[in-house]
C-alpha cells in the first residue's frame, strides 16, 4: 500500500525487462535445455539396434549399476590400445590443422588491410568499394561455396583441372579432391577467403579506437611507418587481436559445413582426413547405430578442448606489462607511504 | 524488484537443470512403452478409419512414387483427394527424416505410407514401426504375381511377417553399344558379348582390349564404382548376421581386387557416378557400356543419350546381355506405418499400385518401368511390346525376364547401406595406392566397429 501511494512518477523499468525476455526464453528453451541434456546424455547409455531399428535408452549407467563414464574410454583409447589413437582425437587433429592453415593467412592479410584503410597518410580512395568486396564472400552461403569448390577442383573435367593440364602445369588431371593435403588446404582456403574480410573489419575498428594523437606524435617524433605498427599499433590492438583469435578458435572448432558439402561422400573423405569434430558428433549420433550417448560424451570433449584453447590464448595473449605495472604499483604502495 | 526477477530467474535455470538430468531418463522410457505399445494395439490399428477432411500423408525421397500414384487415383474415384504425397526430394536425408516423423504418432504430418529403398527397408520392415501388409487387408494370393525376391526383402526377420510390396522389379544387366562393339571387338551380338564378359577375368580382359584396340580413346565403364551393385548381389552371407556377427565375403575381397585393377591399369574413364561427367557417358564414345537394372536403361542411358529417336545421339545403338553375374539394383517398396491412420485405404493404394495386374501393365506400357507383376510382363512380351527402339529391337523384357526369376537376395541385411559406404572409403584409398590390401580391410573393420559397436567384428 504504501508503496503504491509512493509511486507518482511513471514506472519505465519493467519495460526493459520485457524487452529482454524473449531473448531469455528463448535461450533456455533452444540453447541452455539441451547443453544441459547434452551433459546428462554423456552418461547415459543410448543408441539404436540397427537390425531392429529399435532404440535403447537413454538411461542412466549408474541406475544400472556401470560405470557412469562408460561412453568415455572409446573416445580417449582406440581399438591399438593407444591413447588418443581414436576416429574422436583424429577428427579434432584435422579440425585443428585446418584451422590453423585457415587462420594465420588470415589474420595477416587482414592485419595489413585493416593498417591501409586506416593509414591517415595514405587515405585510400573508394575505400568502401574495397571493404565490400573483401567482406563479399562472407555474405555468400557456405553451402553455396563448398558446392561452387567441388565442382571447380572435380576430377577429371573441373575447370581448375582442364586449365591445369591445358597450361601443361600437370600432365594428368589431379584429384585433388581424393588428396589428403590438397582437400585440407582447399577447406582451409575457403574458410580464409570467407573470414578475412571479417576479421579486417574487426580490426579497422580497433586500430580507429586508437587515439589518433598517438600516431600524430610518432610520425613527429620521425617514427617510421613500421616502427608505427609494430610498436603503436600492434600493442594497442592486443585486446581486439584477442578477441578475434579467440572468437575465431572457437567458430574454427565448430567448423561443419564446408568441410561436410565439399566431399563426395559428406563423411570428411578421403579416408576421414577432412572429418571434423562436429561432423564425426554428427555421423556418431545419426547414422550406423545412433550412438546419441558417445555423441554427447564427444561433445563434452570438444567442450574441454575448446575452453582449454580458450584459456590459454587468453593466458599468452595477457597484457604482460600492464599486469607488471599493477604488480609495480601494489609493491609501491605497500612499501611506501602507506 | 529487480532482484526479485533475477532470482526467479536463476532458480528456474537451476530448477532446469537439475530435471534435465531425470527427464532423460524419464522421458525415454515413456517413449519406448509408448512406441511398444503402438505394436501391440496394431492389429486393432486396422479397424481405424480415415476422419472427414484428414489426409493419408504418403512419404518419398522424388517425384517417381508420386507420378505411378496417377495410376491409382485414375482407378479408385475419390481417392486423390485424401492422399498427401510429400516428397522429402533427397534420398541423403529422407531416412532421418523419416526417422523422426515416425517419433511423433499424434502429428499431422506422421507419415502413413512410408516407400522404402532396398538399401535400408529392413531397417523398417525388422522393427514395430511398419504394419503387416496383412493387416490392410492383402492377402497372400494378392502377391502371387510378384517376383520372389521382393517380398523376401519385406519380410520382418523376427516373425516373417510381409511388411511391404514394391510394383517394380529391378534386376540388373550390363548395357554397352553395340556400335563400339563391332567396331571395336568385332562382337555382333548380344551372346557373343555375354561369352566375352562372362566371367570377371573375362571382363577385366575386355576392358583391357578395348582401350587398347580403341587406341585410348574408349573405356569400359565410365566410374570404377560402377561394378558396386554386381559384386553387393553376389555376396555368400550377408555383411552380419543374424546373431550380429560381421563377416567380410570373399566376393567383396574381389570386388576390391577389380576395382584395384581398372583404377590402376587405367581401364575406366575414372568418373564418380551420378557426377556430370559420368552422366555425360551415354552420348559420348568414350564409355563403353553401363551395369545397369530396368528403370536405369529409361532414366538415365537413354535420357543422356543425347537424342531421342533412332540416329540421334547414341539411341538405337545399346544392347544388353547378363554381364559377369546376375543382380539387382534398387527399387521402391512401399509400407504402412504403425499409427497408420486408415489401414484399410492404405491397403487399397498399395493393392491398386503393386497387385492389380491390369494397372501394372498399362503403368509398364507407359512408362517402360519393368512391374513386380509376371502375368502383365508375359502379357507385354507376347504381344511384341518389348522390343525397344532404343536397343536397336532387342526385347528388354525377354533379357529381363531370366534375370528377375534368378534374383537372389540372401546376403541382404538391415546394415547393407552404411557398411557399403564405409567399404567404399577405404576401397578408394586402396585403389588410389595410398595403403595396401590388409590395411584396407582393417580398416574398414574398424570403421564397421566404431559405426556399430554392439556387432562383432573380427
Amino acid at each position: 500500500m504504501a508503496n503504491k501511494k509512493k509511486r507518482k512518477t511513471v514506472e519505465y523499468d519493467r519495460w526493459g525487462w520485457f524487452f529482454v525476455a524473449p531473448f531469455f526464453i528463448i535461450f533456455l528453451i533452444f540453447q541452455l535445455w539441451p547443453l544441459l541434456y547434452t551433459f546428462g546424455l554423456a552418461f547415459c547409455e543410448s543408441w539404436t539396434d540397427a537390425m531392429f531399428n529399435l532404440e535403447i535408452g537413454p538411461t542412466f549407467y549408474g541406475a544400472k549399476g556401470e560405470n557412469i563414464f562408460s561412453n568415455f574410454p572409446a573416445i580417449f583409447v582406440g581399438d591399438s590400445g593407444k591413447l588418443f589413437d581414436t576416429y574422436t582425437f583424429k577428427a579434432i587433429g584435422n579440425t585443428i590443422i585446418m584451422w590453423v592453415a585457415n587462420f594465420i593467412p588470415q589474420i595477416l592479410l587482414a592485419l595489413l588491410l585493416a593498417v591501409w584503410f586506416t593509414d591517415t597518410r595514405v587515405k585510400m580512395k573508394a575505400q568502401g568499394a574495397y571493404k565490400m568486396l573483401v567482406f563479399m564472400p562472407n555474405i555468400m552461403m557456405a553451402a553455396t561455396i563448398s558446392v561452387l569448390f567441388y565442382k571447380l577442383f572435380d576430377y577429371p573435367n573441373g575447370p581448375i583441372n582442364q586449365i591445369l593440364t591445358s597450361w601443361g602445369i600437370l600432365d594428368d588431371p589431379y584429384r585433388f579432391l581424393n588428396t589428403k593435403t590438397a582437400t585440407r588446404g582447399i577447406i582451409a582456403f575457403i574458410n580464409f577467403w570467407m573470414w578475412y574480410g571479417n576479421t579486417m573489419i574487426v580490426l579497422c575498428a580497433g586500430i580507429l579506437g586508437i587515439s589518433p594523437s598517438l600516431f600524430e606524435a610518432a610520425r613527429v617524433d620521425g617514427a617510421s611507418s613500421g616502427q608505427i605498427f609494430r610498436s603503436v599499433t600492434l600493442p594497442l590492438l592486443r585486446p581486439i587481436m584477442v578477441f578475434t583469435l579467440v572468437n575465431s578458435a572457437i567458430g574454427g572448432l565448430q567448423m561443419f559445413d564446408i568441410p561436410k558439402l565439399l566431399t563426395t561422400s559428406g563423411y570428411g573423405d578421403p579416408d576421414y582426413t577432412t572429418r571434423t569434430i562436429t561432423m564425426y558428433i554428427r555421423d556418431l549420433a545419426f547414422t550406423g547405430s545412433k550412438q546419441l550417448g558417445k555423441a554427447a560424451a564427444a561433445s563434452l570433449v570438444l567442450f574441454a578442448i575448446t575452453l582449454i584453447i580458450s584459456l590459454t590464448l587468453f593466458y599468452f595473449m595477457r597484457d604482460k606489462d600492464a599486469i607488471k605495472e599493477r604488480k609495480m604499483l601494489k609493491a609501491a604502495r605497500k612499501g611506501g607511504w602507506a | 524488484m529487480k532482484k526479485k526477477i533475477l532470482s526467479i530467474l536463476l532458480a528456474t535455470t537451476m530448477v532446469i537443470g537439475l530435471t534435465a538430468c531425470g527427464g532423460s531418463d524419464g522421458g525415454s522410457t515413456g517413449g519406448s512403452t509408448a512406441s511398444s505399445g503402438d505394436s501391440s494395439s496394431a492389429p486393432a490399428a486396422s479397424s481405424k478409419t480415415l476422419a472427414d477432411g484428414d489426409k493419408l500423408y504418403i512419404y518419398s525421397w522424388n517425384t517417381e512414387l508420386g507420378d505411378r500414384l496417377n495410376y491409382v487415383y485414375d482407378a479408385i474415384p475419390g481417392l486423390k483427394e485424401k492422399v498427401e504425397y510429400v516428397n522429402v526430394g533427397d534420398s541423403a536425408v529422407y531416412q532421418e527424416k523419416i526417422d523422426q516423423l515416425l517419433q511423433t504418432p499424434d502429428a499431422q504430418d506422421y507419415p502413413d505410407i512410408i516407400a522404402f529403398e532396398a538399401g535400408y527397408i529392413m531397417k523398417y520392415t525388422n522393427s514395430d514401426y511398419t504394419l503387416p501388409i496383412t493387416d490392410c487387408g492383402l492377402t497372400q494370393a494378392d502377391l502371387s504375381e510378384m517376383y520372389d525376391y521382393t517380398i523376401q526383402i519385406a519380410t520382418d526377420q523376427r516373425n516373417n511377417t510381409i511388411k511391404g510390396v514394391s510394383w517394380q522389379s529391378c534386376p540388373g544387366a550390363f548395357m554397352y553399344r553395340t556400335d563400339l562393339a563391332e567396331s571395336i571387338l568385332g562382337v555382333k551380338s548380344p551372346e557373343e558379348m555375354q561369352a566375352k564378359i562372362s566371367t570377371w577375368d573375362g571382363f577385366l580382359e575386355t576392358a583391357r582390349e578395348i582401350k587398347e584396340k580403341s587406341g585410348d580413346k574408349t573405356r569400359i565403364l565410365s566410374a570404377n564404382g560402377d561394378v558396386s551393385n554386381v559384386f553387393n548381389s553376389n555376396k555368400s552371407e550377408p555383411w552380419v548376421s543374424a546373431d550380429g556377427v560381421f563377416h567380410m565375403d570373399p566376393a567383396m575381397l574381389e570386388y576390391m581386387d577389380v576395382v584395384k585393377a581398372l583404377e590402376s591399369e587405367d581401364l575406366t574413364q575414372k568418373t564418380a557416378p551420378w557426377t556430370d561427367a559420368w552422366n555425360a557417358g551415354p552420348s559420348t564414345d568414350e564409355v563403353f557400356g553401363y551395369f545397369g537394372c530396368t528403370w536405369f536403361l529409361h532414366w538415365t542411358i537413354k535420357s543422356n543419350c543425347g537424342g531421342t529417336k533412332v540416329g540421334e545421339g547414341t539411341y538405337g545403338l545399346w544392347n544388353m546381355c547378363q554381364g559377369p553375374a546376375s543382380y539387382y539394383w534398387g527399387g521402391t517398396w512401399l509400407g504402412a506405418t504403425a499409427g497408420c491412420a486408415d489401414p484399410a485405404l492404405a491397403g487399397q493404394i498399395m493393392k491398386a499400385l503393386c497387385c492389380n495386374t491390369e494397372i501394372m501393365q498399362k503403368m509398364s506400357e507407359e512408362t517402360l518401368d519393368y512391374v513386380n507383376n509376371k502375368t502383365a510382363m508375359n502379357n507385354l512380351s507376347a504381344a511384341g511390346k518389348g522390343a525397344y527402339d532404343f536397343l536397336g529391337g532387342q526385347d528388354f523384357i525377354a533379357v529381363f525376364q531370366p534375370l528377375a526369376a534368378q534374383v537372389d537376395v540372401s546376403w541382404m541385411c538391415a546394415y547393407d547401406q552404411k557398411i557399403n559406404e564405409l567399404l567404399d572409403t577405404q576401397l578408394t584409398a586402396y585403389s588410389l595406392g595410398e595403403k595396401d590390401k590388409d590395411t584396407a580391410v582393417a580398416d574398414f573393420k574398424a570403421a564397421v566397429r566404431e559405426t556399430y559397436p554392439n556387432l562383432t567384428v573380427e
